[in-house]
């Protein structure tokens, strides 16, 4: 336990500076959109209202009232967020590519230390799903502030504020990062492990047995995806159910976690008997 | 510790955000309006199974929902878990489920159940539709005696079926071991391409598991009376899941008719009505003309129960219920309720036989309310009468409902 400490502390600090820039670039970003929509929308209010002396009324069946509705599916929101996706994406193969091709061919030292080999699988999988959450959580604490700013800076008349349920319904992403339920995003973020624990798998294979483990890699993630599907395809085949959907739910949830067992297994045998440097 | 402040800080602040974030939504459940039917009059029990399944256009947004007594679901809000559950709620199974247990696995989705005391026969045709295989023209049928426990299932090829395209069971009787299946048989006759459809009742000795008689009771030709008027056929049994020993052959017209209106100037509007009603009594193999009333031109035939009748009228503002007796060729009851007016002033309503019971809905288009009365069609007494109302602290004010179905058999 002491050691995946060390090596998931390790992981962590070597992408820490990548973090803190995806940090700052989704609050820097989405904070200045928030400030240029706000006083693009006010200078309007300067203009029609002020100057030419239109009424509130006229001025808001006009250009609509302000809210995060309007921003929420502009790119000074929505940027930052596939932004983050995509490099947490970039990072999940380079997380271990960089230990092979890095300067130092860290490797080495990292398959030489006295622990149980599939520590360092798990410090590199909890890396990727620790910053996938913070980065969501940021974003969930980030909303309410962005909220606070626009309404800082356009008049309380024109302003409709929004709750947060409001705010992400706007944007079908945000829904799927942020579910209402708690079982929904078990399962969500379940099936989020599931996809980097196999993509892991993969590239062990890869690791393994180079040019053929290309082929090893697509075909373990092609056997776990008929494993995972494998009773719908069946209904498809048959054109009956002989399970209701409830159990559906569960024997699917079962061969889930049979293939995340199993992916972890595999891993682990070729951390031990396979890798080469 | 300090050098690990990065395995402990990061995680534990994003633990407290998602506990904080879903502490929040679970104590602010549906940020929505909570709709629900309010009973006016009557007894609340009518309505239990019942749910009004409708999509509710506010003025930024649209969702769907499900309302019931208790209150609407907004099938959006629905976890995945909750959904599937909400989908399971099918009363029928689900009965037959407790019933007859591991019998109804497989079943559910394909073909129908029909139950004559504790027998319960499944027909699956599931096989046939749309099928070019005509070797597939199979039904197959699975049978369990909840008294002997005895499961039997088996697959019956159909004689004759060659030129028919499609296949469709109507319904099915079994008398003394003879099960007697109704199927619609749509084939395309080469030379004019006019749809045309055979019912044909294929008669299955249950003992030999074979098909004994194939007859043809009754042929229509689906085609267009003129420019502006069509017709359809349609099936009425009194049992809607169990056999029957009769069936009711409707030929419904439609009529395009062009209404002047002052207000509107003129329109097009659509009439419909019972055009011929034959009875075919499964189990005595005869088909017999109905004759209708001519009190009762311009009504349409909705409901059987046992040798009576119900026929339906919707005039402007109410809707006229006739119930007729053909084995007696008397009109035995005549009621009338009152129809439904929208916020545009018109009278609309909708109507929906199901167990002798009358639901009329004004569930038709768009309307800023739903109402439900519902009618005991023997005894003419109105049993519930309700209207879709909000609860809650922040009620919405512009919304409309549009495209509502009502739901009886949950």
């Amino acid at each position: 336990m002491k050691n995946y400490v060390k090596l998931f502390n390790f992981e962590m600090g070597r992408f820490l500076k990548g973090y803190l820039a995806l940090v700052g670039i989704t609050v820097a970003v989405q904070v200045l959109g928030v400030v240029i929509a706000s006083r693009s929308y006010t200078n309007k209010i300067n203009k029609y209202v002020y100057h030419e002396g239109m009424a509130i009324d006229e001025f808001l069946s006009q250009f609509g009232d302000m809210s995060m509705y309007a921003i929420i599916h502009s790119l000074w929101i929505q940027g930052p967020i596939l932004f983050c996706i995509s490099v947490l994406l970039i990072y999940t193969l380079l997380i271990w590519y960089r230990d092979w091709f890095g300067k130092n061919t860290f490797i080495y030292r990292l398959l030489m230390l006295p622990t149980e080999r599939i520590n360092i699988f798990f410090a590199k999988l909890t890396t990727i799903m620790v910053m996938v959450l913070s980065l969501v959580a940021l974003q969930i604490m980030l909303l309410p502030v962005l909220n606070k700013v626009m309404s800082s800076l356009v008049p309380e008349a024109y302003f409709m504020n929004l709750s947060f349920k409001e705010m992400i319904s706007g944007f079908d992403v945000l829904t799927i990062l942020f579910p209402f339920s708690f079982s929904d995003f078990m399962i969500h973020y379940g099936l989020g492990l599931l996809a980097v624990t196999l993509l892991f798998t993969a590239i062990l294979f890869e690791r393994s047995f180079r040019l053929k483990g290309i082929v090893y890699g697509i075909l373990y993630i092609a056997l776990s995806l008929l494993i995972i599907f494998s009773p719908v395809i069946m209904i498809a085949i048959t054109e009956k159910s002989y399970l209701y959907p409830l159990e559906l739910f569960y024997l699917e949830l079962i061969l889930c976690v049979l293939v995340f067992i199993m992916s972890i297994l595999t891993s682990r045998f070729l951390l031990n008997k396979k890798i080469t440097v | 510790m300090g050098k690990y402040w990065k395995v402990i800080m990061i995680p534990l602040i994003t633990m407290i955000v998602f506990i904080t974030y879903y502490i929040h939504v679970q104590s602010n459940p549906v940020a929505s309006a909570q709709f629900f039917l309010a009973k006016q009059s009557g007894d609340e029990k009518e309505v239990e199974h019942i749910s009004l399944d409708t999509e509710i256009n506010y003025t930024d947004g649209r969702e769907m929902v499900g309302i019931t007594n208790k209150g609407s679901i907004v099938y959006s809000n629905l976890s995945i878990y909750e959904h599937l559950k909400h989908i399971s709620k099918n009363s029928q199974i689900n009965r037959l489920r407790k019933k007859y247990g591991s019998f109804i696995r497989g079943k559910a989705d394909v073909g129908r159940f029909f139950e004559k005391d504790d027998l319960l026969v499944h027909i699956d045709d599931s096989l046939n539709p749309f099928t070019d295989n005509r070797e597939k023209h199979n039904i197959t049928v699975s049978m369990y005696d909840l008294k002997t426990k005895e499961k039997d299932s088996f697959e019956v090829k159909l004689p004759h079926v060659d030129k028919y395209r499609w296949l469709f069971l109507v319904t099915a009787s079994l008398n003394d071991n003879i099960l007697k299946i109704i199927t619609s048989n749509e084939y395309e006759e080469p030379k004019s391409h006019r749809t045309l459809t055979d019912y044909v009742v294929y008669t299955i000795d249950i003992d030999t598991k074979k098909v004994i008689d194939a007859e043809k009771v009754f042929e229509y030709t689906n085609e267009e009376i003129s420019e502006n008027q069509y017709s359809i056929i349609d099936f009425h049994t009194d049992k809607r899941d169990e056999f029957s020993d009769f069936i009711m052959i409707e030929e419904r017209s439609y009529e395009d008719i062009t209404v002047e209106s002052e207000e509107e100037g003129a329109y097009n509007q659509q009439t419909e009505s019972t055009a011929a009603l034959k009875k075919y009594d499964i189990k005595a193999n005869k088909l017999s003309d109905i004759t209708i009333p001519k009190e009762l031109e311009g009504y349409t035939f909705e409901h059987v129960n046992g040798d009576v009748l119900y026929f339906v009228k919707q005039a402007e503002q109410s809707i006229h219920v006739v119930g007729y007796d053909h084995s007696k060729n008397k009109i035995t009851s005549k009621q009338t309720f009152d129809s439904f007016v929208d916020e545009y002033g018109d009278y609309r309503a909708n109507t929906i036989f199901y167990n002798n019971k009358l639901y009329v809905t004004n569930l038709i288009d768009e309307s800023k309310s739903i109402e439900l009365i519902i009618e005991d069609i023997v005894t003419g007494d109105t049993i519930y009468k309700g209207k879709v109302e909000q609860k809650g602290k922040a009620p919405v004010k512009d919304y409309v409902f549009q495209n509502a179905f009502l739901n009886i058999n949950q």
